[in-house]
């Protein structure tokens, strides 16, 4: 019983226990403006807030229904689109002074997304879940792509290659917000980022959420129960695709531009990256991806050229040596912390870490001198501070030395966990 | 009118005729075993019955009324609800979980997404009466994929019955296990067979000979004879197909 | 108008046998070992930047020869070390595997050849043209290509058809499991069969590196299409990736020569529509990247099991 994408979940018992980490979270957002005050650091928070609803829904899809998809920023796409467009018209009629559109405030613009994208995958659903697997991961993909294709060919909507932009500042204003200052948007993005994770959480606990996770474990057992798989499946098509477009609708207000790319298979794999990466099988495993992922992407620009490639090399790490993700991690000292055996396995698990961190200290070098010796046009490539030059050995050496080092103490301390395993 | 009325049946796959015009009545609250020797298409028999196959031919009546062409969930529905032999359990639902969801469709809420799973009254209890009769209480919050094999074997029963279907067919129920597994499981399905008529295919000629009230004998996709025990034992032609003499 | 037919349907060909380079190998590995590479259309494009490199220091014909080799033994590697590590965690994690391997190559070929496309040409005596018709050229690249496509099929299908190995590859491709208890080595084949099938991806790139332009979004841009190709055909299915490839490479070039719009076609039957509409005013040329998906859908909601393919996957 190998499968990455599961994990028995634990009972129904109302405890402080289950109730802490909602508590510590709402507490962790509450305090979080006040200790982290630049304006980078709000910015990076609001898009991590629409990266973990994003990743969230990905994952009732994949993680939780078996279903795995290559198209779910159509969802997200349209979500935004139709939250964008709205907040033009709320624009327009206040202007106006008059009409629908006047009373309606610009923070409910992710329900707008959320009603978009719950519509589009009602729409188009029922075709594509006839059978999950591969099947459905190559129609997903076609319809991603031809979404994408077709988000350059009617300006009106989709705003040609330019996009649409739109104006958050407009319209009611609620709870004092104005959204002018990144400040105002963290508000915005921190309650509906909590509101939209509860939602997804509690929808885990329901039974079409219980069902879900019977549809991906045993389709075929399923009907038998009574129920045909298809249905579920494209229960939890809707499901997920009203929470991307969700997120698409946070992203309309924060960004204030979306554009057709936001419909390709680029953010549709960022979405599976950011799942895959924090642990498909623990509910919140897509929050730790959308967090590791995002600060990734962001902050290693900043040292580095081939910031991509390391998030692509962390990725491939994790589904060949810790397909349960980071989340499966955790959820794995957990359980050893709870029976007792951590101070067992804790040697083991170290001496582990201390081999991973060579072998991608040795792996980094080799490819900042890589990128140093086909593009650069500095001297050296900057390796932690410390510089090294392509056209020497050395350093080419260094590298290949803690690679070899990180390897070596792998496969030393093997045996060693092993046997406390 | 019996439980089950099966006339004609037939199947085919392709040009290979595995069940060739098989008649059989289940009376109601009967324990009715089918044997046969390996290869005579007793587990084609089951997927017809159940709906996971359809049939070439010949018509099934469940209480009277056709279910042959009719979908699995459909025919579960009607009341006919079925086990496997190789158990399909849900792998990564914990025992409990497992059996609530095979309590959904007849509480009616396998769809619904506003209320906990935990809420749903009838099936949560239904769920707790089942676990108590296979057993497994302590073993409620295992993983079903984690579970030792005559655990598995127990909660596929108790998933096949969950659901409260009058009529139940089990397919080899006690395949691969030991003595002490199977006596505890022939327990299990008395108490199963209380107020409902059961079919069990079966390989092990003891738990056949204690439970059913009339076997009846598939040899190359035909029924060969149907009576009680004692006649089964003394037909020679079931003795000559099948039985040898180790039964004799 | 007699000149665009000609020249659509034998663009049209050129550019549906290449897909069905690019498709035959991923039906290879797709049938024998239940993976769909998503990498695939990554291979190719490593098969044109090797020819690329190899092709500067020794010539046309023996890069032609040398990258296919190379990108294959860089498959069996991937099989080796990557794939087979993850195969027993399910086919979710096969396809985790491979997208995650698109990534890396790609993000890799960028940082090695850079992010602009280079100018990875055919050789000079090759642009002569084979032919003129209506005053344009039709390249002697172009007729090599068409035999070299040729040639590679008709090379497969002896494999196929007349080798212990093309025995052992079309029982594993309806019964996997058998040819394992049957004593065959079950993994020196699955690396062979996925290195075999990366170099037939890998030559696909090295001619279609000069047709289709070698930079690094080609695997993004070819990939995708690649896969539908295979849906319609049937999973699966040789055959069907075949009649597929034809299809889509027809469809394709044909909508992009066609200038017409959507109101030209409504007019012409006599409705009276205007043509700067917003939908209106589409062309058929605009259609032509989105056919392959339209064709995809269709095809899903009128024939799931696609062209030639037996069983719905």
């Amino acid at each position: 019983m190998n499968d990455i994408t599961a994990v028995a979940p634990r009972q129904n018992r109302f405890s402080w226990r289950a109730l802490s980490p909602w508590l510590i979270s709402a507490a962790v957002l509450l305090i979080l403006p006040f200790v982290l005050d630049s304006g980078t650091a709000f910015t990076l928070m609001n898009v991590i807030a629409v990266n973990i609803v994003f990743a969230l829904s990905y994952n009732m899809l994949l993680g939780q229904g078996g279903m795995l998809s290559f198209g779910h920023a159509v969802f997200f796409g349209l979500g935004s689109y139709a939250a964008m467009h709205a907040m033009n018209a709320i624009d327009e009629a206040s202007y106006a002074g008059e009409g629908f559109w006047a009373h309606i405030p610009v923070v409910s613009m992710p329900l707008v997304g959320m009603i978009a994208g719950g519509l589009v995958a009602l729409v188009i659903g029922w075709p594509f879940c006839r059978r999950a697997g591969t099947a459905f991961a190559m129609i997903t993909l076609g319809l991603g792509e031809m979404v994408a294709a077709a988000g350059q060919m009617f300006p009106s909507v989709f705003g040609g290659e330019a996009g649409i932009y739109g104006n958050r500042m407009v319209g009611p204003q609620w709870f004092g917000l104005e959204l002018a200052q990144a400040t105002d948007v963290y508000w915005f993005m921190a309650f509906w980022t909590f509101l939209a994770v509860f939602a997804m959480w509690a929808f885990t606990r329901t039974p079409l959420g219980r069902m879900s996770n019977a549809v991906r474990d045993n389709p075929d057992r399923l009907q038998f129960i009574g129920y045909p798989p298809r249905n579920i499946r494209f229960m939890i098509f809707i499901a997920s695709g009203s929470f991307g477009g969700l997120a698409g609708g946070m992203a309309a207000v924060n960004y204030e531009i979306i554009t057709p790319e936001a419909l390709g298979l680029i953010p549709s794999g960022l979405a599976l990256l950011m799942a895959a990466v924090g642990g498909l099988g623990v509910f919140y495993g897509p929050i730790v991806g959308a967090i590791v992922v995002s600060l990734m992407n962001s902050m290693l620009s900043d040292y580095t050229e081939a910031s991509i490639l390391y998030v692509g090399l962390v990725f491939l790490a994790i589904v060949m040596f810790a397909p349960r993700g980071l989340g499966g991690g955790i959820e794995q000292v957990r359980v050893a912390a709870r029976e007792g055996t951590l101070g067992k396995r804790l040697p083991g698990w170290l001496t582990g870490a201390v081999a991973v961190v060579l072998i991608s200290l040795g792996l980094v070098l080799l490819i900042e001198l890589l990128f140093q010796w086909r593009h650069g046009d500095d001297e050296f490539a900057q390796f932690f501070g410390l510089n090294f030059v392509a056209a020497e050995v050395m350093s080419w050496v260094w590298a290949l030395l803690m690679f070899a080092a990180g390897v070596a103490v792998m496969r030393v301390t093997k045996k060693f966990r092993e046997d406390n395993a | 009118m019996s439980a089950l009325s099966i006339k004609n049946l037939t199947k085919n796959f392709g040009l290979a005729e595995v069940i060739c015009g098989v008649d059989l009545e289940v009376e109601k609250g009967e324990v009715h075993a089918v044997i046969g020797p390996n290869g005579a298409g007793k587990s084609t028999f089951f997927n017809l019955l159940s709906g996971a196959f359809p049939s070439s031919g010949g018509e099934i009546r469940l209480n009277g009324e056709r279910i042959d062409g009719l979908t699995p969930e459909k025919i579960q529905q009607r009341g006919l609800s079925r086990s496997f032999q190789v158990s399909n359990v849900f792998v990564n639902l914990s025992v409990f979980e497992n059996l609530r969801c095979a309590c959904f469709k007849t509480a009616g809420s396998g769809y619904v997404f506003w209320r906990p799973a935990s809420k749903i009254k009838a099936a949560n209890e239904r769920a707790e009466e089942v676990l108590e009769m296979i057993g497994l209480q302590a073993l409620r919050d295992v993983p079903a994929g984690a579970l030792p094999y005559a655990s598995q074997r127990a909660l596929e029963i108790g998933m096949t019955i969950a659901c409260g279907a009058e009529v139940v067919i089990l397919d080899e129920p006690t395949a691969g296990m030991s003595n002490t597994e199977t006596a505890q499981a022939i327990s299990l399905i008395r108490q199963v067979a209380q107020g409902r008529t059961l079919m069990i295919v079966e390989h092990d000629m003891g738990v056949v000979f204690e439970l059913a009230d009339r076997i009846s004998v598939l040899v190359y996709g035909k029924i060969v004879a149907t009576g009680t025990p004692e006649e089964i034992r003394n037909d020679p032609r079931v003795k000559e197909a099948y039985l040898g003499e180790e039964a004799a | 108008m007699l000149e665009i037919v000609i020249f659509s349907t034998l663009n049209g060909i050129l550019y549906g046998l290449l897909l069905f380079m690019l498709s035959s190998g991923l039906t290879l590995i797709f049938s024998m070992m239940g993976v769909l590479n998503f990498a695939h259309a990554s291979f190719y494009m490593l098969g044109a930047y090797f020819a690329y490199t190899m092709g500067m220091e020794i010539g046309f014909w023996p890069a032609l020869l040398l990258a296919p080799i190379l990108v294959g033994g860089l498959g069996a590697m991937v099989e080796k070390f990557g794939l087979r590590r993850v195969h027993e965690n399910g086919h979710v994690a096969e396809l985790l595997f491979t997208f995650g391997l698109a990534y890396v190559i790609d993000e890799l070929v960028q940082l090695i050849w850079g992010t602009v496309a280079v100018s990875y040409r055919e050789p000079d005596y090759m642009r002569e043209p084979l032919f003129t018709l209506f005053g344009t050229d039709y390249s002697i690249f172009r007729g090599v290509v068409i035999l070299i496509a040729v040639f590679m099929f008709i090379a497969l299908w002896f494999l196929l058809k007349k080798t212990r190995v093309g025995m052992m590859i079309r029982a594993a491709l309806t019964h996997g499991n058998m040819v394992g208890h049957l004593g065959h080595n079950v993994p020196r084949l699955f690396m062979g069969v996925f290195g075999f099938g990366c170099a037939l991806a890998g030559l696909a790139g090295v001619i279609g590196g000069p047709l289709l332009a070698t930079e690094p979004g080609m695997a993004v841009t070819l990939g995708p299409i690649v896969f539908v190709v295979v849906v319609v055909g049937g999973m699966g299915s040789l055959i069907g990736a075949f009649y597929a490839s034809l299809l889509i490479g027809l469809i394709q070039t044909f909508f992009v020569a066609i200038d017409a719009s959507i109101a030209d076609i409504l007019n012409a039957f006599g409705m009276n529509v205007d043509p700067y509409g917003e939908v209106t005013g589409i062309t058929l040329a605009s259609l032509a990247p989105m056919t392959p998906f339209i064709l995809l859908v269709l095809i899903l909601i009128f024939r799931p099991r696609g062209l030639m393919g037996e069983l719905e996957p």
